[in-house]
């Protein structure tokens, strides 16, 4: 398995106090890896240095190989998109519009997507099951179907990392499923390496390759799911009791109540 | 993505050649009453004869009208296209290009020019196009913080630079004379009696080269109106756009406002008509659709103030009480989501 992100030694400080503390993870092409732990804890910290937005102090982000801090922003899209939580943007652009800019990083500053990326739009659309709802506005869509839209407008982007900020958050119980499954899908049919961070347990043992536990700015483990989840763990993750249970061979944590 | 429906096609087409019969017909329209056949007459001696002497109607038509008339147009084109855009910058459908201060600015350089340099013709104009590139210079160095220029202080620091150009315009409005005051305020108010071929000619250049970089950037704009994080992720070079686009605005604005004075609710209103129209935010419609209704609007609303009385209104005021007005209406009608479908 080909490995397309590299962080190493990264350190940031917001100067408030808040740190994150020499963190380091490799993503495998093709695999999903789910950042778990409590609000604060550096996760979407994390992610957002891995996507250049902010700069940690010391340390570095690679992917395929490339410094991410020594690269333009063009560059860096063509090689990580970002999925950030959805949001109500201030103008009601079309789910096409909205994953047509998606090919931004292909293009010049003053020029217009050509067939090939309206193609590739298309596609992306298709690909998370929203062909549909092409005209519609991006506005109006439910919460589910915008999570959807904007994987979609990262498919456009054709990146070879995947860098997803809490998927699920604000998602009802069926549509946080159908957007992991799709961000696996993803991760597998188009060899993405994924980065995702996530508040449930059990859906990251359900849909994650490696789970990294954090805990406030510190990488307290990382590992296969069955090994890194474990009511010690999770105890000091999040303070409470919990135990394993083992149904058709999976695990899941259970709280104690 | 593409797929806009049959009538929308049309509607769009329509607004786009709309100014064309606007032009013409208001080629008719002005305080001098000239017959409609002697219009026609003049207009058809000049295209069949291009270099023939004009009689006195041919100088009203040609000399003060149809400059005049494309002053309104460049001004329309120029304030609607510069508010869609910096609506999609600012990511607020409620800014016009007045927020970065340019207006207070120029207004501040054209009552210098009047109050203490009357006698220099063409002053008003220069300064008035030099301190609004100002204006906008200063908003932009009180927003900067660390290499970066967030929307907020964008918004913060227009609204301190617009304060104190304000306060110097009331200041110099205090200390001339009545004679010279009058000229400050009437360039306040906003009037196309200024326009002339050389006026229009010396703006050209800034508002053709303005306008193309905007309309280029069409379709960037709609990744700049995500916001700066989701446009930076997408592989946009924000700072750098947004300086360019900005810029070119406000060269634009300071050309026309330095000609015009200030008119205002332009750039709010026809974005908004035109979002309705269209039913859709994509600025690459937008651009074009807010350019030719813009024109539409300002020409009309010139045609009133040449027309409504026998002698002649300022224009800045009239586009106030049409546009305001209308812009009541948007948003009650809609619930107050003025720019959603």
């Amino acid at each position: 398995m080909a490995e397309v992100i590299s962080v190493s030694g990264l350190r940031f400080s917001y100067g408030l106090g808040f740190e994150l503390h020499d963190i380091s993870l490799t993503v495998g092409q093709g695999s999903v890896t789910t950042l778990l732990g409590p609000n604060g804890c550096g996760k979407t910290t994390l992610l957002k240095c891995m996507n250049a937005l902010l700069t940690p102090g010391e340390g570095m982000v690679m992917i395929n190989g490339k410094d991410v801090f020594k690269m333009g922003r063009g560059e860096l899209a063509r090689l990580a998109g970002f999925v950030p939580q959805s949001h109500t943007p201030s103008f009601s652009y079309s789910v096409g519009d909205v994953v047509l800019m998606g090919r931004v990083s292909y293009k010049g500053i003053f020029e217009q997507p050509s067939r090939l990326d309206y193609a590739k739009a298309e596609n992306a659309i298709e690909v998370v099951g929203l062909s549909a709802f092409k005209d519609r506005p991006y506005t109006q869509m439910s919460g589910g179907e915008r999570q959807l839209s904007l994987i979609a407008r990262a498919i456009a982007q054709e990146p070879a990392a995947l860098l997803l900020d809490e998927p699920t958050a604000h998602l009802d119980f069926r549509n946080q499923f159908t957007v992991l499954q799709m961000v696996r899908k993803v991760a597998r049919e188009r060899g993405m390496a994924v980065v995702m961070s996530l508040h449930d347990p059990n859906q990251a043992m359900l849909f994650s390759d490696t789970i990294a536990l954090m805990s406030s700015g510190k990488m307290a483990s990382i590992g296969k799911p069955e090994e890194v989840i474990c009511p010690e763990s999770i105890k000091q993750l999040y303070g409470i009791d919990t135990e394993i249970i083992i149904h058709n061979g999976r695990e899941l944590v259970m709280p104690l109540i | 993505m593409t797929s806009t429906p049959g009538r929308l096609r049309w509607t769009i087409l329509a607004i786009l050649l709309l100014p064309i019969p606007v032009f013409v017909l208001s080629l008719f329209i002005g305080t001098f009453y000239i017959p409609p056949g002697v219009v026609l007459q003049v207009i058809f001696d000049r295209i069949v004869a291009p270099f023939s002497s004009s009689g006195v109607y041919g100088i009203i038509i040609l000399e003060i009208r149809l400059p005049r008339i494309v002053l309104a147009l460049m001004g329309g084109i120029v304030l609607a296209t510069t508010g869609a855009s910096l609506q999609g910058v600012f990511k607020n459908p409620l800014v016009d290009s007045y927020i970065l201060g340019i207006a207070a600015g120029a207004g501040f350089g054209a009552a210098i020019a009047f109050a203490f340099l009357p006698s220099v013709g063409g002053m008003s104009q220069i300064l008035a196009f030099a301190f609004g590139i100002l204006a906008f210079l200063l908003t932009f160095l009180a927003a900067r913080t660390r290499g970066e220029t967030p929307v907020v202080s964008l918004v913060l620091g227009g609204i301190i630079v617009t304060a104190l150009f304000s306060a110097g315009i009331s200041l110099i409005e205090f200390l001339t004379n009545p004679d010279q005051l009058a000229g400050v305020v009437h360039w306040l108010m906003g009037s196309l009696d200024s326009a002339s071929w050389s006026v229009d000619l010396e703006i050209l250049p800034i508002i053709v080269a303005g306008f193309m970089i905007i309309f280029l950037m069409r379709w960037r704009l709609n990744v700049i109106s995500m916001g700066e994080e989701e446009a930076k992720s997408l592989g946009v070079n924000i700072g750098r756009d947004r300086l360019i686009v900005l810029g070119a605005s406000t060269l634009m604005v300071s050309a026309i406002v330095s000609v015009t004075g200030i008119i205002g609710w332009i750039g709010l209103v026809v974005p908004h008509i035109v979002r309705m129209l269209a039913r859709t935010p994509d600025n690459r419609v937008i651009i074009p659709l807010s350019a030719a209704l813009g024109a539409v609007f300002l020409i009309t609303a010139d045609d009133l103030a040449r027309s409504l009385f026998v002698f002649e209104l300022p224009v800045g005021p009239l586009t106030t009480i049409i546009g305001a007005p209308f812009f009541l209406y948007l948003l009650k009608s809609r619930g107050g989501a003025v720019w959603r479908q």
